[in-house]
């Protein structure tokens, strides 16, 4: 007797299932569709049979687009730009796309269907969190747009810094000496702060890819550290020790003094990019507060009046050959 | 007939299935932004609340009951809502792909809305006839309908204002509207009965 209605719910399953997979064999005849994606460094076509979301046939084809809704519309992470063949944007999408990724073809490629050759380009990484952080989503603290008065002039059409070739060698060989040791990503990232004086984005993806590990990895060491900057930094780093010896000597108006010397605020880099200025928490010399180091020098029993000095003494020092290359 | 009609009436006003039985409320807030997209999605559920209806009725009085099998008539009627959808859409995209673009994609998303299984619920509750069944699925998807695109103008109103508090952007103050006129309709309350 109890057997009765789930024999019942079986049939009727059964049912459901033959009409299902009878319409799907007559009304679904998209046929095999060719997709050509255009990542940031490789370039593929591969076929698909059509029908499904363009999200599912990427990840088929063997392209990882970040989701974390599984489809449904609501986490709006899995942004490409289909060129060709996405149809039209549908209401779901619209929320999640800016009147400029509208005009540029941006998709949720969980929401466009494929049902004929698409032409798809995928952006990396760190162009999602450019878009991120443009869209301030994200700390703005850590834009990464900057004037372009700075040591590697040329910003290239994605509006980072241009590598010339001697840099993109040098990054390498930095790379290279690391690779041997274990764990080598912070010592290779410290070499890297040291010979460009900040973290260029284009290390991102050149490390990345040595160290076989995503680019997004390496992005969340670099912004953890205070001592990496994602911002080009002056030639002179004036690093201001504000622990509690200096503090109680006065070490605040000596930072005010430089901050009005230098015409920037903590934190910023001189026009000419010859200064950053810095607070620091401890330097580790008590002794000699108020205390301050410009580069590698420490300089202590600071006082409001030495620090134009000091200022000059350093904008008028020859060029540190080895610091520079 | 005028039984029929008293029972679109009553679904669509005084049983209004948004704001007095509060079923549906997922899509009611999220998609109760613009009147366009609320528009689209209330056609949309129109349509399936109908159509899935309908054919629930027959499963249950043609197959069910004659065997004896209305102990699962839930299960059944949630893998018929689900198979039903599931067909319509690649009809829809094989036939008609003009209605498809319009409100195909919001097809996904009513599967596994709980307004098509109320109305299937509730017909086997108050134990319908076949055109009472029409009738009442009609009058509720219609009433849901009316419901999300009132709820979406005030919100596209709001907008214009835009001093919202910020903590009840989105669902808070969509919450509230719906609350607000859900209080308006209870003046409907006493118009008509259904059983």
């Amino acid at each position: 007797m109890i057997l009765l209605p789930i024999l019942l719910m079986d049939a009727i399953v059964l049912v459901i299932a033959v009409l299902l997979a009878v319409a799907e064999r007559f009304l679904v005849v998209y046929g095999e569709c060719t997709i050509t994606v255009t990542g940031e460094d490789k370039s593929r076509s591969f076929r698909v049979k059509g029908g499904g979301p363009l999200h599912t046939a990427l990840q088929e084809g063997g392209f990882r687009v970040s989701s974390s809704c599984g489809g449904k519309a609501t986490c709006g992470y899995c942004k490409v730009r289909v060129a060709s063949g996405g149809g039209s944007i549908l209401p779901t999408e619209e929320f999640f796309l800016t009147r400029r990724e509208r005009q540029e073809g941006v998709r949720l490629s969980c929401q466009v269907k494929v049902r004929e050759d698409a032409q798809v380009m995928i952006p990396d990484f760190l162009t999602t969190v450019r878009g991120i952080v443009d869209n301030n989503l994200f700390n703005p603290k850590l834009k990464w747009r900057f004037r372009k008065n700075n040591l590697y002039h040329d910003l290239d059409d994605r509006g980072r810094v241009a590598f010339r070739e001697a840099e993109t060698a040098r990054a390498h060989a930095i790379v290279e000496r690391h690779l041997a040791e274990q764990h080598s990503l912070v010592p290779m990232l410290q070499d890297m702060n040291a010979s460009f004086r900040y973290l260029p984005e284009s290390v991102f993806p050149l490390i990345a890819d040595r160290l076989h590990v995503p680019p997004s990895a390496v992005f969340r060491v670099a912004t953890f550290h205070n001592a990496f900057s994602l911002k080009p930094r002056g030639r002179h780093t004036v690093s201001v020790c504000l622990g509690t010896a200096c503090h109680v000597k006065g070490a605040g108006d000596i930072l005010a003094a430089l901050e009005r010397e230098l015409g920037i605020k903590a934190g910023g880099t001189t026009e000419d990019m010859l200064f950053s200025v810095e607070p620091v928490r401890c330097i580790g010399c008590c002794g000699l507060a108020p205390v301050l180091t410009v580069g590698e020098d420490v300089h202590g029993h600071m006082t409001v009046k030495k620090v134009t000095g000091l200022i000059t003494q350093y904008r008028e020092a020859p060029v540190d050959v080895q610091a520079a290359s | 007939m005028r039984g029929l009609l008293t029972i679109v009436i009553a679904a669509i006003l005084t049983h209004n299935i948004a704001l007095t039985y509060l079923l549906g409320m997922c899509p009611f807030i999220s998609m109760s932004q613009r009147i366009k997209t609320a528009w689209g999605m209330g056609v949309a559920v129109i349509f399936v609340v109908v159509l899935t209806a309908a054919i629930n009725w027959l499963v249950y009085h043609l197959v069910l009951v004659p065997a004896h099998g209305e102990l699962i008539h839930f299960i059944v009627f949630i893998l018929v809502i689900a198979g039903t959808v599931q067909l319509l859409e690649m009809v829809m995209e094989r036939f008609f792909p003009v209605l498809q673009a319009h409100f195909g994609i919001f097809l996904p998303l009513i599967t596994v809305n709980c307004i098509v299984l109320a109305a299937s619920l509730f017909m086997i509750l108050r134990a319908y006839s076949f055109a009472k069944t029409l009738a009442f699925a009609l009058g509720t998807a219609a009433g849901w309908t009316l419901a999300i695109v009132i709820v979406a103008a005030i919100n596209e109103k709001l907008r214009l204002v835009g001093d919202v508090p910020k903590g009840l952007r989105g669902p808070g103050i969509v919450m509230i509207a719906a609350g607000i006129i859900a209080l308006a309709f209870l003046g409907f309350g006493g118009m008509l009965r259904i059983q």
